[in-house]
């Protein structure tokens, strides 16, 4: 329909009703996010009651786990779209979806002294420490590299969030016709950030989840895990992206079918990229045969009660996108991306899972009300932090003028 | 977006064709030179390895404990260069990216022969060569097979595939090029280009036939990119030596093919362009992102090294932590260190958009990291092999004569090839070229501030 053509107040009014449907109510999102983090804190306050201490603890560093990479992936993932300079991706649709939960970052230097609270719990060398990795695991060093480097991280995140918000980077990414490179500010910024974050990441992935087995090691397991992260962080784009295409109004930028072709072929290629380091881990431990390494892998892939539950990560990650996501009408379909995407991003959440708590519980599978309170208050925290993004994001789609109709 | 643009460093689709088959004219007197001394160095080369075959390999340096060395250091060295020129020829068309149509064909070509080369390595390796055909599953009498478990025989496949998805790819791209230049040439030339172009006239029909085709090869040329040389890194990760049994082998090595390859491709267009007059095809704007992705996995195997020296600390192990002593401290720790100097500090200068957008710079820049790569390669294999798990038997390697040309006859060999396709067959891609001009327009203008760099 035109709307430039003159029309009837009557029919005008109808076909403004039919055609827009209303903005989203953010504020009750809001409301959502408040009362999932009293559920979380509730969890944590009745685990403890009930002397479920290290399923709450195991819960609450899954959850910080699986929400920081999340978060920061988003920012690295809007630092590559400036260094690869693509001219597919927009401001709206991807750079202010990807940055969305930067605010949690901050909220994660506090949230750490979660870990620090329930490190009994968590590290075995705490209670037992090996005199060879003394130097390296100790309380002291350990959590405070491990806080500076988070905060460090989320200042630079600000930091980069902010110019990537400044007209020159919307007008720079609103041109996709030229090879015109990134403001000078993010051209700098953005391979800092990106740097940092394969060591921070990597540093974090040893002290938090390997340092929980402290015997074993893998020397890919740091980048499996930052990449996992990003992964994560594009999962949940692709996920807003399905969910914004439906729900704003017409005519927003989110509507146009090549985004989600985009989104999507992004969660097909990165699920492979994914079940490559996995099987690259996997495969060496296996013809090696060093039982140094292999115990790591037998607790969770060949006795129960793990055996079947960590079967579910690799399904859920892999092969469900790469089955889906192939073709091209998959991708650009809203429900079946954002379906898949959401539940890739349950499968992530299990892997984190599966590689904390059964080092902590090589005989029990505690999953239960405790880890499900738990991880609803981090995802409460997570939606307060993200919701001011989100709806910057779903204005500055619904504003996009060269991005009208849907498809 | 209109763009102002400095008319001398624009081409035209006239001139594309024109410069790119000018490239082709008979060759003089100094190219043929240089063939001629390619060709010595290759017959060099051959003439020691044939000597190697009659004497055995008492000639060479090789002895236990180290019994693989300069011969898969040269293997693994030239499968790794091959891998960047599949990832820019089919990868980044995948990715739709614009500022590879100057330089895919090169690196393509550069793919080819590289692999060529790097299978001559297990058979020189061999030193009994007539029997390399034990490890291809022929029916028997004993009914033998070669064992599949093992990541050698993987290599066989993934090689012998690799040689011919990267072979095909790159005579089907040739098509529409050599019809072309088919249509201007005379004498053995016009036969030669004739029989190359397969009948390809520029029909509708065959257009839409030839992009279905390439698109396919693209897809099925992308994964190999990754597979191939992370089959070739297991060569090694699945063994339990010490400095070889790491996870982080596989990807390591797949960024470190990719960043020699991306150098050698600068080292080869950076003469290539000047020499057959084709700067305003071959510009700044390609080779400053060429020397991004260097810089980029330049980064990647920084953090590698780093992860790896940091998890040998971390584990404590005592055999771990002799065989990297020795690697850093060792009689030959020198090489580790001239390895890392080349490979992670050299290439901090392309931070600096100047050195990115000098091609003297670039081309320096280029020559340290295949240095610094070859040298990854033999620290590796013969430094983890020389200090294994047991000290009563170390014995550090040391190359003779034999290894030494033989290797060099290997570079022969590979330049001796590329250039021959180079004067012979188009370089460039006039197609592409011709169908992205629009962008060269926008990297010969104001947009693009290094557009007049040399």
């Amino acid at each position: 329909m035109n709307v430039g053509r003159a029309q009837s107040l009557g029919a005008a009014a109808i076909n403004s009703a039919v055609n827009q449907s209303p903005e989203p109510a953010w504020h009750r999102l809001t409301v959502i996010g408040v009362v999932l983090t009293a559920l979380g804190v509730l969890g944590v306050i009745l685990g403890l009651v009930s002397h479920e201490d290290e399923r709450v603890w195991s819960a609450y560093l899954v959850g910080f786990l699986f929400f920081l990479g999340l978060a920061q992936g988003g920012v690295i993932l809007s630092c590559s779209y400036y260094l690869v300079q693509g001219r597919w991706m927009r401001a709206a649709t991807h750079m202010r979806v990807a940055e969305a939960g930067w605010p949690f970052l901050f909220l994660a230097v506090l949230l750490f002294a979660g870990v620090f609270v329930g490190r009994y719990h968590l590290f075995p060398w705490i209670a037992y420490p090996i005199a060879k990795n003394a130097a390296w695991l100790n309380v002291p060093f350990m959590f405070s590299r491990d806080i500076a480097v988070i905060a460090i991280m989320a200042l630079l995140s600000g930091w980069y969030v902010r110019l990537s918000r400044r007209s020159d980077a919307v007008r720079w990414a609103s041109e996709p016709t030229t090879i015109e490179m990134p403001p000078a500010g993010l051209r700098r910024l953005a391979p800092v950030a990106c740097i940092l974050y394969i060591y921070v990441y990597s540093l974090l992935a040893a002290d938090l989840i390997m340092s929980l087995s402290p015997l074993w090691h893998s020397t890919l397991f740091g980048w499996w895990w930052f990449e996992m992260c990003f992964f994560s962080a594009i999962c949940g784009s692709a996920l807003v992206a399905a969910i914004f295409a439906s729900i704003l109004p017409n005519g927003n930028a989110f509507a146009h079918g090549s985004v989600r072709h985009d989104y999507g072929k992004l969660v097909f290629a990165f699920s492979i990229f994914w079940i490559y380091l996995s099987f690259a881990q996997y495969l060496v431990i296996w013809f090696g045969d060093l039982p140094s390494e292999t115990f790591f892998l037998v607790i969770r892939f060949w006795h129960q009660p793990w055996e079947a539950f960590s079967w579910l990560g690799p399904i859920l990650v892999w092969v469900l996108p790469f089955a889906v996501l192939m073709g091209v009408r998959p991708k650009k379909s809203k429900a079946t991306l954002g379906v898949v995407s959401a539940l890739v991003l349950i499968g992530i959440w299990l892997t984190d899972y599966d590689m904390v708590v059964p080092s902590l519980s090589s005989t029990k599978l505690p999953l239960g009300w405790v880890e499900l309170l738990v991880t609803t208050g981090f995802a409460g925290l997570f939606l307060l932090c993200a919701v001011p993004g989100l709806a910057s994001a779903a204005r500055a789609a619904t504003a996009d003028s060269d991005f009208r109709e849907g498809a | 977006m209109a763009v102002a643009v400095s008319s001398d460093l624009l081409p035209t689709r006239v001139d594309v064709d024109r410069q790119v088959q000018r490239s082709l004219a008979p060759g003089g007197l100094k190219y043929w030179l240089w063939v001629m001394l390619c060709a010595f160095v290759t017959a060099l080369g051959g003439a020691f390895w044939t000597n190697q075959v009659y004497n055995s390999f008492d000639i060479t340096g090789y002895g236990q404990p180290t019994m693989w060395a300069i011969y898969i250091t040269n293997f693994v060295f030239w499968v790794g260069i091959a891998h960047s020129g599949t990832l820019i020829s089919a990868i980044l068309f995948l990715f739709r990216v614009r500022w590879r149509t100057g330089i895919f064909r090169l690196a393509e070509t550069m793919t080819v022969f590289a692999v060529a080369t790097a299978g001559l390595f297990p058979l020189i390796h061999l030193g009994r060569v007539w029997n390399f055909y034990w490890l291809i599953p022929y029916p028997n009498e004993r009914s033998l097979q070669p064992d599949f478990r093992s990541p050698l025989v993987w290599d066989l496949f993934a090689i012998s595939t690799y040689l011919t998805i990267s072979v095909l790819f790159l005579f089907t791209g040739l098509i529409p090029d050599v019809a072309n230049a088919r249509d201007r040439a005379v004498g053995w030339r016009h036969t030669l280009y004739s029989i190359l172009s397969f009948g390809w006239r520029g029909t509708d029909r065959q257009w839409r036939h030839f992009s279905m085709v390439y698109l396919l090869l693209a897809g099925f040329a992308t994964p190999l990119v990754l597979s191939v040389h992370s089959v070739v890194s297991w060569d090694f990760a699945t063994t339990q030596l010490p400095g070889w049994h790491s996870t982080i082998f596989a990807p390591y090595f797949v960024a470190g093919a990719i960043f020699s390859g991306c150098a050698l491709v600068l080292t080869l267009a950076i003469p290539a362009r000047r020499l057959m007059k084709l700067e305003n095809l071959i510009t700044i704007w390609h080779l400053e992102n060429l020397a991004k992705i260097v810089l980029l996995t330049s980064v990647v195997m920084t953090y590698s090294y780093a992860t790896e020296s940091f998890t040998v600390w971390y584990t404590q192990d005592p055999i771990e932590m002799a065989t990297f002593s020795q690697r850093y401290y060792g009689p030959e720790g020198y090489l580790f260190w001239i390895m890392l100097f080349c490979n992670c500090a050299v290439p901090l200068l392309l931070f600096a958009p100047r050195i990115r957008t000098n091609t003297l710079w670039l081309f320096i820049i280029s020559i340290f990291v295949n240095i610094g790569m070859w040298l990854e390669r033999f620290v590796i294999i013969a430094g983890s092999l020389a200090t294994n798990a047991d000290p009563s038997q170390w014995k550090f390697y040391g190359p003779h004569l034999t290894e030494l040309l033989i290797t060099v006859g290997s570079f022969g060999w590979f330049l001796m090839n590329f250039s021959l396709f180079a004067k012979f067959l188009p370089i460039v891609s006039m197609t592409e070229m011709k169908e992205g001009l629009s962008w060269l327009r926008h990297a010969a203008s104001e947009v693009y501030p290094y557009r007049s760099a040399s």
